[in-house]
C-alpha cells in the first residue's frame, strides 16, 4: 500500500514495484485519512508511508491503528523523524531515492519478516519517542469507530487512566487514545497539564479549587463540576506548583 | 645653576621662595596637559570603538537580511527533485521543463543584492516559476489565481519578499485540509504604496489546533522592519475559511 498525498511520488514506487513479481499494490492513499481506511480494510503486508500529509501526519495516521503495519517511511526532509528512525532501527527512504536504494529497503525488509525481529515494536517505540522530541504538544489525534478528530490540546479537560489506554475527556466527551499516562505526563507542557494521581493528569485552566474529601484526602473540582482524586503526593505537588 | 649667578642675592631669594609656587603650577600645567592627553585617548578610543560597532551592525543586519531572504525550503528542493524523478520516466519533455524552472527559481534565490529594489514584474516571474513547480506536484489539488493591475508591475520591492509569502500561504492551505485549495495573489497601487494580498483557506480543526498566528510569516515581518523601520506593514486577518495577508509596500517618490 502507498500512502502520500503527492500522485508523484506514488508513481515513482508504483514504477519501482513493477518489477516485484511477488508484490502487488492493493490500494493508493492521498492522505491519513483515506490510509487509516484502506489499513483496516486491506491489512496490507506492507506499507510505504509519507510523513508529512494534510491536517495528520504520517506518525499520527499509525497511532489511530490498533494494530501497526510493517511499515517504510519516506522524507523528503525532516530532522526530528529521521534522528527516530535511526534510534528506533527502523527503515526509511529519503526522496528522492533511487530504484537501488529501493530494492535495499524491500531486501532489509523481507530478511526482518523472515526472522521475525519484531518490527512492529520498533515502530511502536518509534512513534512514542517522535513526539517527545518535537518541541510542544499542542493536538491530540484520535479516533471514534469511522471518524477522526484532530483534538487541540487546550480542550482537553483531564486525562484518566484506562488499562493499556488512556481516556482524554474533553467539555462533551473522551477518547480512547493507545498511550500510557507517563508518555502524556511528559508530552505535555507542564506549566498546563499537571499529574495529580497515579491515574489522572488535569489541566490547570480548568481548575476551579481544591476540597478537602474525608479526613485526609483531597479532590480537585473542575470548572466542569467533575472532582479529580488528589494522591497524597500529587496533593502536596500540586500545592507547590500552584504556590499556596 | 644658583652658581651662574653669584650677584644677584635678590634673585636667589625670590627663586628659593617661589620655588614651592612654580613647583606647584609647573606641576598643575603638567597634569593638565596629561589629562588633555589622557581625554584625547579615550575620546579616540571611544570613536574607533563606535565605528567597530557600527560596522559590525551592518555586517549582522545583512547577514541577518541574507539569511531571511535566502530561508531556502529543503522540503520544496526535495520534493520537486522527487516529481522530476517522477517524470523522468514516462514524461522526458515535461521532466525537463521542470528541471528548467527548479533551476531558474533557485538562480534566482540565490543572486540578489539586498539593497536594490526590483520592480513587482519581476518578483512576479519568480513567484510564477514556483507557482508553476508547485502546480505540478499539487495538480490535482491546487488552484492558484493571480491578478496584478498593469500599473503595478513597475512599482518597486524588495527582492524574494512576496514568494515566501505566497509559499507560506500554500502550505497552509495544502497542509490544512484535505480537500483542493484556491489561493490568490492580487496586486496594486495605492497612494504611495503598492498594496499587496494573498488569500488562503483556513480549516477550523487544524487552525484551532495550531496555537498562535506565527504562520511563518515572522521573518518577513522582521524583514520588513528592517528595511523600513515599521511595523505595520504587514496585517493578517482571518474571515470565515479564508486566511487573508496584506502587505503594504512604501513607494519612495523619485524626485
Amino acid at each position: 500500500m502507498i500512502i502520500d498525498d503527492e500522485p508523484l511520488a506514488r508513481s515513482i514506487v508504483m514504477e519501482y514495484l513493477q518489477d516485484q513479481r511477488d508484490m502487488q499494490v492493493v490500494a493508493e492513499c492521498n492522505n491519513g485519512y483515506e490510509g487509516v481506511k484502506a489499513i483496516l480494510q486491506h491489512k496490507p503486508d506492507l506499507v510505504f508511508l509519507d510523513i508529512q500529509m494534510p491536517k495528520i501526519n504520517g506518525f499520527e495516521m499509525l497511532e489511530l491503528l490498533d494494530t501497526i503495519p510493517p511499515v517504510i517511511f519516506a522524507t523528503a526532509f525532516d530532522e526530528y523523524a529521521i534522528k527516530a528512525f535511526e534510534t528506533n532501527a527502523v527503515d526509511y527512504l529519503l526522496k528522492p531515492f533511487s530504484k537501488e536504494r529501493f530494492q535495499e529497503a524491500l531486501t532489509k525488509f523481507e530478511s526482518k519478516k523472515a526472522e521475525d525481529k519484531g518490527v512492529e515494536k520498533n515502530i511502536q517505540t518509534l512513534l512514542e519517542n517522535v513526539d517527545r522530541q518535537a518541541d510542544e504538544k499542542n493536538r491530540i489525534v484520535v479516533k471514534t469507530n469511522s471518524e477522526i478528530t484532530i483534538v487541540p490540546v487546550t480542550d482537553v479537560f483531564y486525562i484518566e487512566a484506562y488499562d493499556d489506554y488512556v481516556k482524554i475527556f474533553t467539555m462533551d466527551s473522551y477518547y480512547l487514545k493507545k498511550k500510557t499516562m507517563n508518555y502524556y505526563e511528559q508530552v505535555l507542557d507542564t506549566s498546563q497539564f499537571f499529574r495529580v494521581h497515579r491515574s489522572f493528569i488535569i489541566n490547570l485552566q480548568q481548575l476551579t479549587r481544591i476540597e478537602p474529601l474525608e479526613k485526609n484526602s483531597y479532590v480537585a473540582l473542575l470548572k466542569s463540576g467533575k472532582k479529580i482524586p488528589l494522591s497524597r503526593p500529587g496533593y502536596s505537588k500540586l500545592k507547590e506548583k500552584l504556590g499556596i | 645653576m644658583l652658581s651662574l649667578l653669584p650677584e644677584e642675592t635678590a634673585y636667589h631669594d625670590f627663586l628659593e621662595k617661589s620655588m614651592p609656587l612654580r613647583f606647584i603650577s609647573g606641576l598643575l600645567i603638567m597634569s593638565f596637559v596629561t589629562l588633555l592627553n589622557w581625554m584625547w585617548n579615550i575620546l579616540k578610543d571611544q570613536k574607533e570603538q563606535e565605528e567597530r560597532r557600527n560596522e559590525a551592525e551592518k555586517l549582522v543586519k545583512e547577514a541577518e537580511l541574507v539569511r531571511l531572504r535566502q530561508q531556502l525550503q529543503p522540503h520544496f528542493l526535495f520534493n520537486s527533485l522527487n516529481s522530476i524523478s517522477a517524470l523522468a520516466g514516462s514524461k522526458p519533455d515535461e521532466a525537463r521543463k521542470m528541471i528548467q524552472q527548479l533551476s531558474d527559481f533557485l538562480r534566482g534565490t540565490l543572486k540578489k543584492d539586498e539593497e536594490q529594489m526590483v520592480p513587482l514584474n519581476e518578483e512576479m516571474q519568480h513567484l510564477n516559476l514556483y507557482l508553476e513547480i508547485e502546480k505540478v506536484r499539487f495538480g490535482h489539488r491546487l488552484i492558484v489565481e493571480v491578478k496584478v493591475k498593469e500599473d503595478a508591475l513597475k512599482a518597486l520591492v524588495p527582492p524574494l519578499l512576496l514568494q515566501p509569502i505566497v509559499e507560506n500561504a500554500i502550505k497552509f492551505g495544502l497542509y490544512g485540509t484535505i480537500e483542493d485549495i484556491v489561493v490568490s495573489v492580487e496586486a496594486h497601487n495605492a497612494t504611495s504604496y503598492l498594496s499587496l494580498e494573498i488569500k488562503n483557506p483556513l480549516d477550523a480543526q487544524t487552525q484551532s489546533a495550531a496555537g498562535g498566528t506565527g504562520f511563518g510569516l515572522s521573518s518577513i515581518q522582521r524583514r520588513l522592519f528592517l528595511l523600513y523601520g515599521r511595523n505595520d506593514l504587514l496585517t493578517t486577518e482571518k474571515k470565515e475559511n479564508i486566511f487573508i495577508t496584506r502587505l503594504k509596500i512604501p513607494q519612495l517618490k523619485a524626485s
